[in-house]
């Protein structure tokens, strides 16, 4: 099960993605993550109710990343965000200290969460 | 490389390499070493089964007997062990449980292996089958791994499995259907973190646009550091179940053996720098306008940024590992083959020697610039002798847990149920003397378990638990280390014992004995009150021979016990045999050495005592009366004895014994030699010491003496 909840407001969505973030609606959330990137410049994703998430949901919101460059669009992660999510990533060793080839604007979503977790920890 | 024990063992082993008898022997001995560990683990693990370290231990044990008997040519040990071992894979890996049944099998094949190492010719192929087969019917069919893809016979070839850690550099690119086998491939380098220090960095940049995405494909790929010291074996068993359809690349980052110059290459401006091409200012001031070179290469587009981002992670942990490891360098050991110990003791010996007649001509020339030397030779040769003697002290611990295994078997035997316990294992002895106490230890437990405790019928019938129990222990008393076996049994049957001495005309049946007396029967040769002879003991030909062995090593057996609760024997051994601390005494021209441990004290012996006695060897000692033996009279020595003699009194078996001699001489650092092969059942000499002046002086066995003393009196 997926639940998505999306606000809009101008150019603005902030996009709630909660629920199996997993390969059986991976599908689905490629579809989602598509009409949001042509509908709206900035693109804000909360995943504060994931409970459970897997490798292909970190390779979508990776390439939905890029795309968004390539649109010269913007796409962040809110703040907040689960632990199931947190960990996910940290164990998959996505976590890095500087965006790949493609993050021309220094914005690597992986980048900046690595850089949350420091702040937190020190 | 061979068992990756420590550095120095494979220093050794570099020597070696021309001759594959000495690699062989080299084998030999580690893997029987890891055989008792095998064995002390199997015995632990089936009283902890859910212990997983001693799970993981029996299998690297195990698993290193067989890579490393494989590379030496041990065929035979390779294909047995790899059998055992897959088995306790799937133990390890939580497949089978740990039973009573399993534990059997494994210690049977323990003493199989042990048999195809030390008698290759006497195995019992048809034994190793039977055990195999027993193996394989434990585990479900479904469990095992099909033969071909069985992880093969022979070590990696780093072959480095036990103990010494290895940082391996691993690339695994799963394939892009990964998703759909079912497989998440995220849990499947996370069982990476179970094998050690893990530093994992994911790929991303194969990953397609959002549109182009093929959301049940799998783009990542992943560059991991890992630090174990599982070995590769371990690492390629994570990724088994795909390794025939991913890319995955395991290199050998270093190992502990990498000295510290080879793992580190120097930078270019250090080598300027040392050769005073360039200042630090200079470098200093060249460093600031320089970018580090990953992100000079991002730039330049050559690289992409996860790759660099991996090479840190990488670099990161190699150093975090190097740091850690630095402290375990210095509690280093070393492995040295115990003849040339031996020959360090007896140069030691020598020197030892070579020092006293130093220190008698000083004191003879009386030059004090000479006496100096003399003396700060002494103090030297003291700390020289006390260091290469603490070299051979090992702690009794390895021959206690041995003697686990040994209980265990005669108990289930004998169906009794028994609990071994052990206390003071690291009590330390030398090498020697732990050796040779192996064989009477053995008899003395089997005494236990089969005369001393009783089956659960009987002792719940006496209101005892069921089981069992007997009990090691060691501990320091002086200059010797007590050793006790203990156990809660009937004890000894005192007038059994009794009457049985007399019908074999060994006492008169009107002799009136002490308990210890009565004790100290069953230490005579042809002794047993066993009413059957057994499989494991009651041949009666034991108890004296341990009382021999013991004697031999200078040592005694002391034997408390009371009917129904249980009997304790204690083996009093010297802490060493090779130097002692001596008395020196003189008889007219001989000089000879008592221990001076038993010695309690001298006192002055006058003809008027001698007529006091009536004729009696019997000394008044403040009020007390101590008998004495004439050592004149015992080693017939001529000449006339002088108007004051000296008796010199000793401790033997609590009974305080005089010896008369003429003179006492003082202390003397003792090296004892043995007399060599014509004079070995001489009785009442164990030994000789060569004097600083080169005369030799006989070593006395008190024992044996005060005991020809009293038969003697006993024939009066």
């Amino acid at each position: 099960m997926i639940d998505i909840k999306a606000e809009e407001s101008d150019n603005n969505t902030t996009l709630s993605i909660g629920g199996e973030l997993t390969v059986q609606n991976a599908s689905a959330l490629q579809g989602i993550f598509i009409r949001s990137l042509e509908s709206s410049s900035n693109l804000t994703i909360n995943l504060e109710g994931v409970t459970d998430i897997d490798l292909s949901f970190l390779q979508l919101l990776c390439s939905a990343h890029r795309t968004s460059t390539d649109l010269k669009k913007n796409l962040t992660l809110s703040g907040a965000c689960s632990e199931v999510f947190r960990d996910v990533v940290r164990s998959a060793g996505f976590l890095r200290r500087t965006g790949c080839a493609n993050d021309r604007n220094k914005k690597c979503i992986w980048a900046e969460m690595n850089k949350a977790t420091e702040k937190e920890t020190n | 490389m061979y068992l990756g024990r420590n550095e120095q063992s494979h220093r050794e082993g570099d020597k070696l390499m021309s001759n594959p008898e000495q690699h062989k022997a080299v084998y030999r001995e580690e893997a029987h070493e890891l055989l008792a560990e095998l064995e002390t683990s199997l015995l632990e693990l089936e009283e902890k089964p859910d212990d997983a370290e001693l799970i993981g231990r029996i299998f690297r044990a195990m698993h290193t007997i067989k890579g490393s008997g494989a590379m030496f040519g041990f065929d035979d040990i390779a294909a047995f062990t790899h059998e055992v071992e897959t088995v306790f894979d799937m133990v390890r890996n939580g497949l089978l449980p740990v039973t009573k049944e399993l534990i059997d099998l494994t210690l049977s094949s323990r003493d199989y292996i042990k048999t195809l190492l030390d008698e290759p010719d006497s195995a019992d192929k048809q034994k190793a089958g039977e055990i195999i087969n027993s193996l394989k019917k434990l585990t479900p069919k479904t469990l095992m791994p099909d033969e071909a893809k069985n992880s093969p016979a022979f070590p990696s070839p780093k072959g480095n499995e036990s103990g010494t850690s290895v940082t391996y550099r691993i690339r695994f690119r799963p394939p892009i259907d990964i998703f759909t086998r079912g497989i998440n491939p995220i849990l499947l380098i996370n069982e990476l973190y179970n094998l050690g220090e893990c530093s994992i960095t994911a790929q991303t940049d194969a990953i397609p646009r959002i549109v182009d995405i093929d959301p049940e494909s799998c783009y990542t790929y992943w560059d991991i550091v890992l630090t174990t010291d599982l070995g590769v074996n371990a690492i390629k068993d994570v990724f088994i179940f795909i390794e025939d359809d991913s890319e995955i690349n395991i290199t050998v980052l270093n190992d502990s053996t990498t000295s510290e110059t080879e793992a580190r290459h120097k930078k270019i401006g250090e080598i300027l720098l040392e050769r005073g091409d360039l200042t630090e200012k200079d470098i200093k001031n060249a460093l600031r306008k320089q970018k580090p070179v990953g992100e000079f290469l991002i730039n330049a587009g050559m690289v992409d940024a996860g790759k660099i981002e991996s090479a840190l992670a990488e670099q990161k942990h190699v150093k975090e590992i190097k740091q850690r490891e630095q402290p375990a360098d210095t509690a280093s050991s070393i492995r040295v083959a115990s003849d040339k110990l031996d020959s360090l003791v007896n140069l030691v010996g020598e020197m030892v020697t070579v020092q006293a007649r130093l220190s008698q001509l000083s004191a003879f020339r009386n030059d004090p610039a000479l006496l100096s030397v003399a003396e700060e030779v002494e103090r030297l040769t003291g700390e020289l002798r006390d260091q290469t003697m603490s070299i051979r002290m090992l702690p009794i611990g390895t021959t206690f847990s041995k003697f686990k295994r040994l209980v265990r078997d005669l108990s289930k035997e004998l169906g009794k149920q028994i609990d071994m316990t052990t206390e003071g294992a690291e009590t330390e002895l030398d090498k020697t003397v732990i050796e040779k106490l192996n064989d009477p230890m053995v008899h003395l437990i089997r005494n236990c378990i089969d005369h001393g405790i009783e089956t659960p019928g009987i002792r719940s019938a006496v209101g005892k638990p069921a089981q069992g129990m007997v009990q090691l222990s060691a501990r320091h008393s002086g200059a010797y280390v007590l050793i006790e076996i203990m156990d809660d049994g009937a004890g000894l049957d005192a007038d059994a014992i009794r009457a049985k001495a007399v019908e074999k005309g060994m006492i008169p049946p009107d002799s009136e004995l002490t308990e210890k007396e009565i004790y100290s029967l069953i230490l005579a040769p042809g002794f047993s009150t066993a009413k059957k002879v057994t499989n494991v003991s009651g041949r009666g030909v034991g108890m004296d021979v341990v009382k021999r062995t013991i004697d031999n090593l200078r040592g005694s057996i002391g034997i408390t016990s009371q009917k129904g609760t249980g009997t304790t024997i204690t083996l009093k051994l010297p802490l060493t045999l090779a130097i002692i601390e001596g008395l020196l005494v003189q008889i007219g021209k001989e000089y000879f050495v008592l221990p001076l441990s038993a010695v309690e004290e001298c006192v002055e012996l006058t003809r008027e005592d001698i007529a006091n006695a009536h004729g009696r060897h019997l000394a008044n000692v403040r009020g007390q009366i101590v008998p004495y033996i004439r050592l004149r009279e015992q080693f017939m020595i001529i000449g006339r004895q002088p108007d004051i003699e000296q008796i010199v009194i000793v401790g033997v078996e609590g009974h305080r014994v005089g010896f008369v001699v003429d003179n006492v001489v003082g202390e003397h650092q003792t090296v004892i030699k043995t007399l060599g092969r014509v004079y070995k059942d001489i009785e009442g000499i164990s030994g000789a010491t060569i004097l600083g002046d080169g005369t030799v002086a006989l070593i006395l066995d008190i024992q044996k003496l005060v005991q020809t003393a009293e038969q003697e009196e006993v024939v009066k």
